[in-house]
């Protein structure tokens, strides 16, 4: 494989077909993206550190939120269990080196600590132990404070949207724990995955929340969303499309890249449309690897220090770049000459 | 005409009905005489005559009323698909500015090859315009467009690429034939409805037509239902205040007008794609007379 650069920019000038089936034009670009990416995520590892849980404090445990940090931190994990689906992925070094620095984060940083009374924290704390339980071992004392939890009979009982209910569960369905959330195909005809919102109109969190009840409805593309007739999905693979198509112009990288992996999760996504959208994405990508949010293209708050305001800015698009090609390739395969 | 004939049951025939009724009443309410104005309302009669058909009566009472006030409309200072309708409207309906139009309209047949490739500096698809406009014929065979990349660009390039298409296509008298491109241009075009850029929107959603003949429902409904209580389009309560409390005379049909002609045209252009504004409010005229047979200029110069 050739590149030549131009203007500072390396361009593509040969190019090796992905596996068909895939949402990027080829194993090539594909493997730019993740390696740009994963190149980024090591670089930067320490800053996905999540708070010394026990030696918080300043707050009682039921009145403690998530934040940035724990949320980037449980992110960086489903990623990485993402990326160990597929045997290619999962013998790279660079996601070996991230996942071993993750789970000494996880251990060293207690994450675990006090769950019983850390409500808010249980959802993410659920997610953090679906990675453990993927990608090594889920500690039986975190699995039982939340089946506690859930035992309360409250998390499962609250008002809550169907997106949110469909990402809960999700995970604590991957951990095997006994909960009270509707089945899925129930919560899929509550969601509005069968009434799209119109894409003039929306918002972008209701295109985060399709691309979400994707994701957790189809496993990240290892079965079929539940219940669904064929009109409907095709009418969802169409939206996705031209909800992708809008995005690309809009320079939303960050939904651009949740598109192409709930593309690759529905299929009917390896089409030019999304070829077009993953060139788009290899473009924003900056040297250093990381893909920018709108954010970080309309420049930074200055009030915050610089490296931290940009990792803040820019961790979730790299992150979700690599849950695309994660997908993407558990879906349509290494294609030729991919891998390590 | 008979594509325009056969949409009579079409939505866009009452929504045209609507928006003639508001210009009838916008042109009365005016504050000031605006020549360019008065070439924009003529183009926007003569497309509500065009969609609806039977009703062209109170069209003809809208192009009496303008010419109660103005003698002479600034043709080339308005944009060119909206001078073109309004120029061969008037000839069409040899009204009082039929004389005018046609003084225009041979101006503008004078134009030297060159000088038509010329008049596509701001987009090439002017100089396509302007030959289906005089001559009926497009400068060549339709083609795919090659642009695809300028859709990752700026919003010029953007632009570039939709006049791309529209010369490609012939202004969509000619299939192209281009699904990602549609995609990707009806993509764009809801990008511009969201920052509420109408006339983008729209063109690009008529690109996205013309480069592929499958449409979706998402952007014909958002230009549908922008349609206000008045029957003019654009919701721009906001913009209007602002002109009217800066002393903006006339900004209703400054701003409104241009938008309403835009979404009459997507509307009957997405409805129906039998449709095509060229085809029917410039090609459908039978010979040019005889002051625009340019026998160089109509002859395809791609051709051998």
């Amino acid at each position: 494989m050739r590149f030549t650069t131009s203007a500072g920019r390396q361009t593509l000038v040969e190019r090796l077909p992905a596996a068909p089936g895939s949402v990027f034009r080829g194993t090539e670009e594909r493997t730019r993206v993740l390696a740009g990416a994963l190149t980024w995520l090591a670089g930067h590892a320490s800053l996905f550190d999540p708070p010394q849980e026990d030696e918080v404090f300043t707050a009682a445990p039921e009145h403690i939120v998530p934040g940035r940090s724990r949320k980037a931190f449980g992110e960086l994990g489903l990623a990485l269990r993402l990326a160990h689906r597929v045997p290619a992925l999962r013998e790279r070094e660079d996601i070996q080196s991230l996942t071993k620095a993750w789970l000494a984060m996880a251990r060293r940083r207690n994450i675990f600590f006090d769950a019983r009374r850390r409500v808010h924290l249980v959802p993410l704390m659920a997610v953090a132990l679906a990675v453990m339980n993927d990608i090594d071992t889920a500690p039986d004392p975190a699995r039982r404070a939340l089946q506690a939890v859930l035992d309360r009979r409250f998390l499962d009982r609250t008002e809550r949207s169907a997106w949110s209910q469909v990402d809960i569960r999700y995970y604590f369905d991957a951990l095997g724990l006994r909960h009270g959330f509707p089945a899925p195909d129930t919560l899929l005809r509550r969601s509005t995955l069968l009434t799209l919102p119109a894409l003039p109109y929306a918002q972008r969190i209701d295109l985060y929340a399709i691309t979400h009840l994707v994701f957790h409805l189809s496993d990240f593309g290892a079965r079929p969303l539940p219940g669904l007739a064929r009109p409907d999905l095709a009418e969802i693979r169409d939206y996705l499309a031209l909800a992708l198509a809008m995005c690309v112009a809009e320079r939303d990288w960050d939904l651009v890249g949740e598109l192409l992996a709930a593309r690759a999760c529905v299929g009917g996504g390896a089409d030019p449309v999304s070829h077009f959208a993953a060139d788009a994405l290899l473009e924003a990508q900056q040297p250093a690897g990381f893909i920018p949010d709108q954010s970080w293209l309309r420049g930074l708050d200055t009030t915050e220090e610089r490296e931290t305001a940009e990792f803040f800015a820019v961790y979730h698009p790299t992150l979700v770049a690599v849950i695309a090609v994660a997908c993407d390739m558990a879906k349509a395969g290494p294609g030729p000459g991919a891998g390590a | 005409m008979a594509a325009a004939a056969q949409m009579a049951a079409a939505p866009v025939t009452a929504a045209a009905a609507r928006a003639l009724d508001w210009l009838s009443g916008a042109w009365e309410a005016r504050e000031d005489e605006d020549p360019r104005l008065a070439v924009e309302a003529l183009a926007l009669s003569a497309l509500c005559r065009l969609l609806c058909g039977s009703a062209g009566g109170a069209a003809d009472q809208v192009d009496r009323a303008i010419g109660r006030a103005i003698a002479e409309p600034a043709w080339a200072a308005s944009s060119l698909p909206g001078s073109l309708v309004a120029a061969v409207g008037a000839l069409r309906q040899r009204n009082g500015f039929a004389a005018s139009a046609g003084r225009y309209l041979e101006a503008l047949g004078a134009l030297s090859a060159d000088e038509l490739d010329g008049a596509g500096r701001s987009g090439e698809s002017n100089g396509v315009l302007l030959r289906l406009a005089l001559y009926g014929v497009a400068p060549s065979p339709p083609r795919a467009p090659a642009g695809l990349h300028r859709l990752r660009g700026s919003a010029g390039e953007v632009r570039r690429f939709a006049s791309e298409v529209e010369a490609c296509s012939a202004f969509g008298t000619a299939a192209v034939a281009d699904e990602p491109a549609a995609t990707l241009l009806e993509g764009a075009a809801i990008a511009a409805f969201r920052v509420y850029d109408l006339p983008l929107g729209m063109r690009l959603l008529r690109a996205a037509a013309y480069a592929c003949g499958r449409r979706r429902a998402a952007g014909l409904e958002f230009v549908r239902r922008s349609q206000c209580d008045d029957g003019s389009f654009g919701d721009y309560d906001t913009a209007l205040a602002r002109l009217r409390a800066r002393g903006d005379r006339n900004a209703p049909l400054r701003v409104k007008l241009p938008v309403t002609l835009q979404a009459l045209w997507t509307l009957a252009e997405l409805e129906s794609p039998r449709f095509r504004l060229v085809r029917s409010a410039l090609m459908d005229r039978g010979e040019p007379p005889s002051h625009l047979r340019n026998d160089a200029l109509r002859a395809d110069p791609g051709a051998p």
